[in-house]
């Protein structure tokens, strides 16, 4: 009983309620809840919830703003239109993954658990899965606000982005993750440039995975390409056929990418260019 | 990992820890208990548990819970041991999975109390740093706080709306989304 240490355990802040949740739990209770419903949300109930929402970087470093399918259905806040159109399904599952990928399998997500900064040396970012907006979809849309928010808090870190995402969306995605290493270039951000889909240069971004629209044409993956020095993977199997792929000249223009997963409709016996599939 | 069921291990299994409540109460229970919270093992690992660990945050009540908890989660615990190193055919892992089954049983059983209970369970969770207990009980919060707006939140959680107009107004500008 001598020993001095053995008093009582330190004492916790007095909490008046669940306002007054500890750092560490309204942290693990975010992390449960996911990025959208903490920005619509929880992360809105009051000042401190508030504060750990838009104060803390290292939350939004793998952010996250898919659509659980199951949520998709009823989800109001959506506003899903009911008329059965199929353009206005597609707006909701634009999902767009950027991921600190670099070094492909090397790199050890060390960081991830506790919130440690690692100073972004390697903030080459990002894997980037993604979907223009269907066409007929306004740009002004909240799923846009909400991204570009979500990017707003992770100031710089984040590593991983999933969700619907357009041009704007990357370049600001890029722009904030990695500034040496992005071109500083402007970028439009007015809310409703109806222009079409284009690619800003980004040089932090190491994969890249296009899925399920159909406005990603031949056109966007070549811009890809030329605009994303660093890929090392593109994964666009799950694009749908619109366009002529020009098999060679992609292929050529992916010699630098390592993991190149071509549109599947390449494998189809239909295509013009099936006989010299030598992709790797 | 190997060998199970030295005398080393039946020993700390057996030994006792007196976990004392913030009124009082004294709770006899094994270490292998005790160390699913961290903060007691580290006291242990220290030395300091003679004569009682004293939990001034933590009432008898949340306290009789929270070894509720522990008690089981050890047990499970150490059936998973065992069930790495010398069982694995499938028997065992059958009566594995109804563990399982029952752990879950267990948890969710654990978790009808009261949104003041749980709110106690979780500071308790925090503080003692019981991962487990303390990701079941977020995970209980984050299932009734999902798809709510932030005035559902307050209301369900008695959480005063201590925003200033000027922060409303930004949230408003902010979140767009949330009112198109």
């Amino acid at each position: 009983m001598a020993s001095s240490s053995a008093a009582p355990l330190p004492s916790v802040p007095v909490a008046s309620g669940w306002a007054a949740l500890p750092r560490d739990v309204l942290w693990s209770l975010f992390t449960e809840l996911g990025h959208r419903e903490v920005l619509s949300g929880a992360g809105l109930a009051c000042v401190p919830w508030r504060r750990l929402a838009r104060e803390e970087p290292a939350l939004w470093r793998r952010i996250d703003l898919t659509v659980p399918e199951e949520e998709e259905e009823d989800n109001t806040l959506e506003e899903v239109a009911d008329d059965g159109d199929l353009n206005s399904d597609d707006d909701f599952d634009g999902e767009s993954m950027l991921d600190d990928d670099d070094e492909a399998d090397g790199m050890v997500d060390d960081e991830e658990e506790d919130g440690t900064v690692d100073d972004e040396e390697e903030e080459e970012s990002p894997i980037c899965q993604e979907e223009t907006p269907a066409e007929d979809c306004s740009d002004s849309s909240g799923w846009k606000a909400m991204a570009l928010a979500a990017i707003d808090r992770s100031a710089g870190q984040c590593e991983t982005f999933w969700g619907r995402a357009d041009d704007e969306v990357l370049l600001y995605l890029t722009d904030s993750a990695g500034k040496e290493q992005c071109s500083g270039r402007n970028y439009p951000r007015g809310p409703r440039s109806p222009k079409p889909f284009s690619v800003p240069m980004m040089r932090g971004l190491h994969s890249f995975e296009l899925s399920g629209d159909s406005s990603f044409t031949n056109d966007v993956v070549m811009q890809i390409v030329d605009n994303c020095p660093n890929l090392k993977s593109l994964n666009i199997t799950d694009v749908r056929y619109e366009d002529k792929w020009e098999l060679k000249l992609l292929n050529n223009k992916c010699y630098r990418v390592k993991d190149l997963k071509p549109p599947a409709v390449f494998y189809e016996p239909d295509t013009d260019y099936s006989s010299d599939e030598d992709m790797s | 990992m190997a060998s199970a069921g030295s005398g080393d291990e039946k020993a700390a299994a057996a030994a006792m820890i007196t976990l004392i409540s913030s009124d009082n109460e004294k709770f006899e229970v094994t270490e292998a208990t005790a160390t699913l919270s961290q903060t007691i093992r580290h006291m242990i690992e220290d030395g300091c548990t003679d004569g009682g660990v004293p939990l001034p945050n933590v009432t008898s009540k949340i306290l009789a819970r929270v070894i509720e908890y522990c008690k089981k989660h050890a047990t499970a615990a150490a059936g998973e041991e065992g069930s790495s190193s010398s069982f694995s055919d499938a028997a065992f892992l059958e009566v594995d999975r109804a563990f399982l089954e029952e752990l879950e049983e267990f948890d969710d059983a654990f978790l009808e109390v009261d949104r003041a209970t749980l709110f106690d369970l979780i500071l308790a969770a925090n503080y003692l740093d019981i991962k487990g207990l303390l990701n079941l009980t977020c995970q209980k919060v984050a299932d009734s706080v999902k798809g709510k707006t932030p005035e559902q939140i307050r209301e369900m959680y008695n959480i005063v709306n201590d925003l200033t107009p000027e922060e409303e107004a930004e949230i408003r500008r902010e979140t767009q989304w949330a009112f198109e």
